[in-house]
């Protein structure tokens, strides 16, 4: 009826009817449409840009051509580079610290009640405070150097991967748990096969947020501490009126932001899941 | 396949489609439209909000001492003539002065010499008309009479705003004076003047770069509280006339939109000559003019009473000190030339 051939490659299946499409396949037109959509909406975007700097003009928004020849500039000249490799490390530094702390703390925390209840204050006072307000305290106790940076961001990133750790130990499958003592499993068996994969359903989305959530708390740290990094380029841009140059900034932070993601979490979270 | 009635899936795709074409068709021709109008459209903004606040005017200033004489000007009846209300109001920083500046379209204000300059260049409708300030930037030490730039080798040096303003302008007198700046002066950053007066008493550095009033501010409460006494050493005004024989660095002044020039010509020229009287009340009765502006400051007014003899107040006239005005501009554009957007402005910066 629909004239398409019924090749059984399963990856590229034409369906008769979305009835009959099972849930994790997509045909070639939806990938097709998808991927289209995907750039118009991105074209639309420049053109409202572009549309807003000819109404207000250069100087308080300027052309995309505009910031996209002031980012080559900036590459060119050098001045991004070093800029870069600070703030990214220390956006990385905080994250992993929290990555780590929040996910041991989780599965500790989700073994027993006890642990969980003491932790909560702990949480609530991490989660309820601004990272802006945490920054000032920073300042006071490390500097200028990369600690401040690397603070805020542990201290905001933290609750959130340390609850979606906890959610993840209280939602354990209590059949595995049976089994795992009937084949009398030792214990760093069990953390690595069974608690740690079902983990990681939980903890991957928290960790894309907590990047990202590092990634700006980072640069705020930066623009309020003289210490370097893309939020001192931000400031260098402010003083200097540089409008196009602040949008460029902002163009190559959120091109940094999709490269951690899609280049470092995407393929660990891809090798972590091959078990579903 | 005989054609199905209803609205299948293919139906629906096909309609979508023919909408997004012709959205996007809309779309696109009416941006070419306002494209080619966007010219009349700024203007007619900028036309609908103009003129109607300067027969109310307000001058604008920053927390500085030059602001002192302009809070003057607003109270006095120097500008009554020609206005139904002037008042001063302060702004806190350098963005809430962009937003004001260009959202708002202030019509006085009192700028920092090379923000003005860099705007001009950026193509902003602005004039430069006065200078208020010869220098109020000021060493403050450990140790007394540091009078000369030679004193301060093998010292370290903290200052705020790393490649801002004094940066470039101490780098470029002490390459002058022969001071390498990061081995014979170890030169050390905060992000703000608090934060560096912190560092000083702490012993972290031998000597702070402050402007009036947050340097007789932080000599007062050294005095107050128990800690290392600070004293009051070179002024960049000093150092200058130890490097290039002019003491003076027009630091800010009197900035004019051109609108008060094109549509009140008058009022511009009424500024022009109440200024210096202004200034001249400040010079001789530095305890009422402080009175008068410690509302607007977040300081006590026996701080900004004792900060007025040491700020060189002046009200002189851009075109009449305009080789000064360029020489400094100069000096900072070798230390980084987009502070004053790329190049020393032309004639018309000057009114």
């Amino acid at each position: 009826m629909a004239g398409f051939s019924s090749s059984m490659d399963g990856k590229h299946v034409a369906y008769q009817s979305r009835a009959e499409k099972p849930r994790g396949m997509t045909d070639r037109r939806t990938i097709w449409w998808s991927r289209v959509a995907g750039v118009a909406a991105l074209m639309l975007f420049i053109a409202a840009w572009s549309w807003g700097a000819a109404i207000y003009g250069g100087f308080v928004l300027p052309t995309p051509a505009q910031t996209a020849a002031r980012l080559v500039e900036m590459i060119s000249n050098q001045q991004l580079g070093v800029a870069l490799w600070d703030s990214t490390r220390r956006a990385f530094i905080g994250f992993a610290l929290a990555l780590l702390t929040g996910t041991a703390l989780g599965v500790v925390a989700g073994f027993s009640q006890i642990l969980r209840s003491a932790f909560k204050p702990l949480v609530i006072i991490c989660m309820g405070v601004p990272p802006i307000a945490w920054i000032v305290l920073a300042l006071l106790w490390f500097g200028m150097g990369d600690g401040t940076p690397v603070f805020t961001v542990f201290i905001s990133t933290f609750p959130l991967l340390f609850v979606n750790a906890l959610a993840g130990m209280s939602t354990q499958d209590a059949r595995l748990q049976a089994l795992a003592q009937v084949l009398e499993l030792k214990p760093w068996q069990r953390l690595m096969d069974m608690t740690l994969p079902h983990l990681a359903a939980y903890i991957f989305p928290a960790a894309m947020l907590a990047l990202a959530s590092a990634w700006k708390v980072t640069i705020m740290a930066e623009l309020l501490s003289a210490s370097g990094g893309l939020g001192d380029a931000l400031v260098a841009t402010r003083n200097t009126l540089d409008t196009a140059g602040t949008l460029a900034l902002m163009g190559a932070m959120t091109a940094i932001l999709i490269a951690m993601e899609f280049c470092v979490l995407e393929p660990v979270r891809k090798r972590v899941e091959r078990w579903r | 396949m005989a054609g199905s009635t209803g609205w299948t899936r293919r139906r629906w795709q096909k309609t979508l489609l023919a909408a997004g074409a012709v959205g996007a068709a809309g779309l696109a021709g009416g941006a070419w439209w306002v494209q080619t109008r966007s010219q009349q459209v700024r203007e007619d903004r900028e036309q609908a909000g103009a003129n109607e606040d300067l027969s109310h005017l307000v001058i604008y200033g920053g927390p500085a001492t030059p602001s002192v004489p302009l809070v003057r000007l607003a109270q006095s009846d120097a500008l009554a003539a020609l206005t139904r209300s002037v008042r001063y109001q302060m702004f806190r920083g350098h963005d809430e002065l962009l937003a004001g500046l260009v959202g708002n379209g202030w019509p006085v204000s009192m700028v920092p010499t090379h923000l003005a300059a860099n705007l001009y260049n950026k193509g902003m409708p602005v004039r430069y008309m006065a200078v208020l300030t010869w220098g109020l930037v000021y060493l403050v030490s450990r140790e007394p009479d540091v009078a000369s730039l030679q004193q301060l080798q093998k010292s370290r040096l903290v200052l705020f705003g790393k490649n801002d303003l004094y940066d470039h302008l101490l780098r470029d007198m002490f390459k002058r004076a022969g001071l390498r700046p990061d081995q014979d002066v170890t030169i050390m950053y905060t992000g703000s003047p608090v934060e560096a007066v912190q560092w000083i008493k702490a012993g972290n550095a031998d000597h702070v770069l402050l402007p009036e009033p947050q340097c007789t501010a932080s000599l007062e409460h050294a005095v107050q509280q128990s800690g290392p006494l600070l004293y009051r050493g070179l002024s960049l005004g000093d150092m200058r006339k130890e490097v290039y024989g002019d003491d003076r660095i027009p630091l800010a002044g009197v900035m004019l939109h051109e609108r008060v020039l094109d549509s009140r010509p008058e009022l511009a020229k009424a500024i022009e000559t109440a200024l210096p009287q202004a200034v001249a009340w400040t010079l001789e009765n530095p305890q009422a003019a402080a009175q008068a502006a410690s509302i607007y400051f977040s300081i006590p007014e026996q701080i900004i009473a004792a900060a007025i003899p040491h700020s060189r107040l002046t009200a002189q006239r851009a075109t009449d000190c305009r080789e000064t005005l360029v020489d400094y501009l100069e000096m900072i554009g070798r230390g980084d030339a987009a502070l004053i957007g790329g190049k020393v402005p032309d004639g018309g910066f000057f009114i």
